[in-house]
């Protein structure tokens, strides 16, 4: 009987609850940059204000609810409350011009509310179950609902059909795309792990789903060998391959020189204390011993006295009670979460951070043949990579109840082990220093991302008359194969003059291929439009085995 | 005998070459910013030892850094391959020229990709082997 109602919640929710568009993602954040609180706002607030904003009239507005709702009463009653909460007293005119300078504000990054706002839109949120309101089901949605029957696969909603969506699972929309669901045990103990190490879980989410995608979860998670290194605090020379000797470190085909030394890190050391204790395996009381690696080899090992040829970091508790696969672990995240403490280049959008996991480059492709679509971005101006970290955040991440009772139980956990909060720093938050209440736009980052423009620069210059750099050159002829390739462009006008290729280029190709969107679609079959409600119930149900 | 000397002079002066700096080549190819640092890595590629591999550190990232590997050509450091990812040099030559292999990290949409690249004596240049 539960699994039946559980099935048919399910269907429901697929089918009825996304009725896509844009809808506000409310966040609460404390002291030291902590999230404390997020929901996502009835996405028919948005409908709504844009109705009260375009409404002549009372009369109008009636006519435009009643063409929304088809005439449905619960829907309409449903609109009827979101105005009243907008402020359905006041005149209507009045209403337009405060609601459209308001929104036009909201819709943009994270704007501040006021406490008010929070807590009468949350109380609609967490009563309301209509056919439009989807959001408020996810945030009160039972959590077994998203999980299959296995226990372990969980569904990620993410509403784009594009080439981040297999954060759902699933690589496409058809049955036959390969699946690899995402599976709670991948990302149980490592939610913890970041909690313990002040690195923000959700962001860490994020940045594996855009790495490994979604088979490892948060297993993906790994350091290379000269960031094994950094965490501990050693630091190394860069030296050419064939000066490196039986000393030098190899990270991957690059080679450094290590400076061997003892390293002391007081609230590093602090930190892997909770952990191991956190992690049931606590440290002694008092001691000291080293956990060490070869300038050579990353392998960390933990002695009781410093090592030749090594750096060690200096613990203080003893070697018996050091657990060397925990610290290993620990330092993965401790790295991550060194990675998005500061700005990048005064830049106040999260995003510039999380672009430093994968690098700026000036233009993109410059260096190596990438996928069309993601090269002739500047990452300096538009952080693509960052942009779509931050739209798994706010579009999936934050509202999946799974993801979020997982957060919660590991948050609890925490608490009981070490009698004290996790303390970290959400990257939702790290720009409202003194915390405070805020609202985004779920489609701020996408919209973002989606109209990052590609080879700007070299348009410019092609419009002008003046000539590309040899990178500018280099990624409009890979952008050519690539049309050739799909068909797009013929051979024949590859094998041409110079000028008339990049002519015939950016007269008859670019304007469809001109951001990294356009792009996407021209040589693909994503849209970079909302997925179907079909579309998603099925790759709902072959997530969680419920066909 | 006097005028001969000058005009010798005069000569190597005309002929004598100056090689544009590598830093500002790097800076104008890949855009980066002036004042951004630069990693500048010593190489060993074509057995000389001025070979240099330099990269922008701020492109460092999952996937590697923007690097590029100027050998002397013409007696000017010349820029002859721009990568990103690790480079191993193998042991194969062509035309005196060591083959590169580069191995660059793949992410979730694209997979990891290792390619060749070979010396090609008329561009002077290193291109993608073909397979």
């Amino acid at each position: 009987m539960l699994k039946n109602r559980s099935r048919l919640i399910f269907i429901f929710t697929f089918i009825f609850c996304l009725e896509l568009q844009a809808y506000p993602l409310f966040y609460k954040c404390g002291a030291g940059d902590r999230l404390e609180d997020t929901f996502a706002g009835p996405e028919i607030l948005n409908q709504v204000q844009a109705m009260l904003s375009t409404a002549v009239n009372e009369e109008d507005f009636k006519q435009q609810a009643n063409a929304l709702c088809r005439g449905a009463n619960e829907c309409l009653e449903e609109v009827e409350r979101i105005k009243a909460l907008i402020g359905q007293s006041k005149d209507i005119t009045t209403e337009l011009l405060n609601v459209t300078s308001r929104y036009n504000g909201e819709i943009r990054r994270s704007q501040e509310v006021d406490q008010n706002y929070y807590d009468s839109i949350k109380s609609v949120v967490d009563q309301a179950f209509t056919l439009h309101a989807c959001q408020e089901i996810k945030r009160t949605w039972d959590v077994d609902s998203w999980v299959g029957e296995d226990k372990n696969n969980f569904a990620v909603f993410y509403p784009k059909y594009n080439n981040y969506m297999y954060a759902t699972g699933c690589r496409g929309r058809s049955s036959s795309a390969i699946c690899e669901p995402n599976k709670i045990s991948n990302y149980k103990n490592k939610i913890k792990s970041a909690l313990l190490m002040g690195m923000d879980p959700y962001l860490a989410i994020s940045l594996v789903w855009m790495e490994g995608g979604t088979k490892e979860g948060l297993d993906y998670l790994y350091l290379d060998p000269i960031a094994k290194f950094g965490a501990m605090g050693c630091t190394g020379t860069s030296i050419r391959s064939s000066q490196a000797s039986d000393n030098s470190l190899n990270s991957y085909g690059t080679f450094y020189e290590i400076e061997p030394k003892v390293i002391t890190r007081p609230a590093l050391t602090k930190k892997l204390i909770d952990f191991q204790k956190a992690k049931g395996k606590p440290t002694s009381a008092g001691g000291t011993s080293y956990f060490c690696r070869k300038i050579y080899d990353d392998l960390g090992i933990v002695y009781d006295e410093p090592q030749d040829e090594s750096c060690c970091l200096k613990l203080p508790f003893t070697q018996d009670s050091a657990d060397m696969e925990l610290i290993e672990e620990a330092l993965i995240f401790e790295q991550a979460r060194k990675n998005y403490q500061r700005r990048f280049s005064d830049r106040e959008d999260p995003a510039f951070r999380i672009q430093r996991f994968n690098g700026y480059s000036r233009l993109m492709g410059a260096a190596e043949e990438v996928d069309a679509f993601r090269s002739g971005v500047d990452h300096y101006e538009h952080p693509a990579y960052g942009y779509q970290a931050m739209d798994y955040m706010v579009n999936s991440i934050l509202t999946n109840p799974v993801i979020r009772n997982l957060v919660e139980e590991a948050e609890a956990e925490v608490e009981v082990s070490l009698g004290k909060k996790s303390d970290w720093r959400s990257i939702m938050c790290v720009e409202h220093p003194g915390g405070g209440i805020f609202q985004t736009d779920s489609n701020y980052y996408f919209n973002l991302h989606r109209d990052t423009p590609r080879l700007a620069l070299a348009y410019t210059k092609w419009e002008k008359g003046e000539e590309l750099s040899n990178a500018e050159s280099k990624i409009v002829e890979q952008d050519i194969k690539a049309l050739i390739s799909k068909n797009i462009m013929k051979e024949d006008e590859y094998n041409v003059e110079y000028s008339k290729m990049i002519n015939n280029y950016f007269t008859n190709h670019y304007q469809n291929r001109s951001t990294v969107g356009s792009a996407s679609v021209q040589q693909s079959t994503y849209t970079w439009e909302n997925l179907s409600n079909n579309d998603l119930s099925s790759i709902g149900s072959r997530i969680l085995n419920r066909d | 005998m006097k005028g001969l000397i000058l005009l010798l002079l005069f000569s190597s002066f005309a002929f004598a070459k100056e090689c544009p700096s590598i830093d500002e080549d790097f800076i104008s190819y890949y855009g980066a910013l002036k004042d951004g640092p630069i990693l500048g890595l010593k190489a060993s590629i074509s057995g000389a030892k001025k070979d240099r591999i330099l990269c922008s550190s701020e492109s460092c990232g999952s996937g590697g850094c923007e690097c590029a590997l100027y050998v002397e050509v013409d007696n000017c450091l010349t820029r002859v391959l721009e990568f990103r990812g690790s480079h191993k040099v193998l042991g194969e030559k062509a035309d005196g020229m060591p083959l590169i292999e580069v191995i660059k990290k793949g992410d979730a949409i694209a997979p990891t990709s290792m390619k060749t690249f070979i010396w090609n004596k008329d561009r002077r240049k290193y291109v993608e082997k073909s397979k």
